[in-house]
């Protein structure tokens, strides 16, 4: 088991949202300020981490034909005891996430790791890939936030830095349309591309080595 | 007879994961209910004191279509729980308005509108906007006196609705 290897996938090679194409509606949707992004990239990768956890834990005692149903419950179980302590402990984020906590449960990302990973290996596997994919959802949330927030706001780290963030361009010069769903498509289109595009060059890097050798 | 064992075997582990689940789930609902209701009761009294400062708030019967809680505040004036429709879902809202019909304070308690845009109507400059009207509102683009949020109508209307709904109210009440 490596380490690197698996972050590097988490990041880039195997990024849920830019190359495994998973949880596209939250990232759509709650992208517009970084504190939104960070919220909800840690809350992800906590319920991952769990739900990996536990899943890999029950894979041999989990029949083949519940296993779904099975997921289901414990992921669901996980995300509405994190949307309880949020509300309790961290109402801005709760707040300001709404419903898309409570969505977590059908986010595919952590559906989509159980059946490709945590079902197949072992505990400390499993759990690093929750770790690794979390962060790469994360990061890619981070990217799109710092993105739409820049160019449709015109400020950095909303929330985080103060209620209205740095500002960094002029009042009158966003494109209002970035905070917008279109917004998100646009972004998001473009991150993919961009993505394919350096995951393309790493393989061709890859396969020069593995030549002259 | 082997069909039954693996049956039952199927029922039993899905039953056994789901009651330990939902065991854990009461077993933090417990944990955290208490503060959970605290958090917005506070919030609640916060905005009322807000929109209408008093020492004493009576809840009196609200009326229907929206508006879902009003309070005498201290026989000089009320507080109007009010819940409309905005862009993303609903916008709960509280109204203070005095005995002579006119607005005191908005505060907006909780709303699903986007980030930037509709959620600016927790602005104190947009909010702020209502204070000291007491005729039948509307947004600029519908002929009225508030400056809607920019790329939020929307949410604006939405907001002077709820303020004219407990407009009316009052109207009706006192």
């Amino acid at each position: 088991m490596n380490f690197r290897k698996q972050l590097k996938a988490g990041l880039l090679t195997n990024n849920p949202v830019l190359s495994q194409l998973l949880g596209m509606c939250s990232t759509m949707a709650i992208t517009t300020t970084l504190f939104n992004g960070i919220g909800m990239g840690l809350s992800v990768t906590i319920i991952l981490i769990c739900s990996n956890v536990v899943i890999s834990l029950l894979r041999k005692v989990i029949p083949d034909k519940i296993r779904i149903a099975a997921y289901i419950v414990i992921i669901a179980g996980f995300v509405t005891m994190v949307d309880l302590l949020l509300k309790a402990y961290v109402p801005a984020l709760s707040d300001s996430l709404g419903v898309f906590i409570p969505l977590i449960v059908v986010n595919c990302i952590i559906l989509g790791r159980a059946e490709a990973f945590a079902s197949k290996n072992g505990l400390l596997a499993s759990a690093v890939d929750g770790l690794t994919q979390g962060i790469g959802y994360t990061a890619a949330l981070v990217v799109m936030c710092i993105i739409r927030e820049f160019l449709g706001s015109g400020t950095f780290g909303k929330g985080v830095f103060g209620a209205d963030g740095i500002r960094i361009l002029p009042a009158q010069y966003p494109a209002l349309m970035l905070i917008l769903p279109v917004g998100g498509f646009l972004t998001l289109g473009c991150l993919i591309a961009l993505t394919q595009w350096v995951n393309k060059k790493l393989t061709e890097r890859e396969a020069k080595k593995e030549a002259a050798r | 007879m082997k069909d039954a064992k693996y049956i039952l075997r199927l029922t039993l582990t899905l039953f056994l994961i789901t009651a330990v689940v939902a065991g854990l789930l009461g077993l933090v609902n417990y944990l955290t209910e208490d503060r959970i209701d605290e958090l917005t009761r506070q919030k609640a009294e916060a905005a009322m004191q807000e929109v209408f400062p008093a020492g004493n708030y009576e809840e009196i019967p609200a009326g229907e279509d929206g508006i879902t809680a009003a309070y005498r505040a201290d026989d000089a004036g009320y507080v109007v729980r009010v819940s409309v429709n905005g862009f993303g879902g609903a916008i709960d809202m509280m109204v203070g308005v005095d005995n002579a019909g006119t607005v005191t304070g908005v505060s907006i308690i909780s709303h699903g509108e986007t980030a930037s845009l509709g959620a600016n109507c927790t602005r104190e400059d947009f909010r702020a906007q209502f204070v000291g009207t007491s005729d039948t509102l509307a947004v600029s683009k519908d002929g009225g006196s508030i400056d809607a949020l920019t790329g939020a109508t929307v949410t604006s209307r939405a907001v002077v609705s709820g303020v004219n709904l407990a407009l009316d109210f009052v109207k009706e009440v006192g």
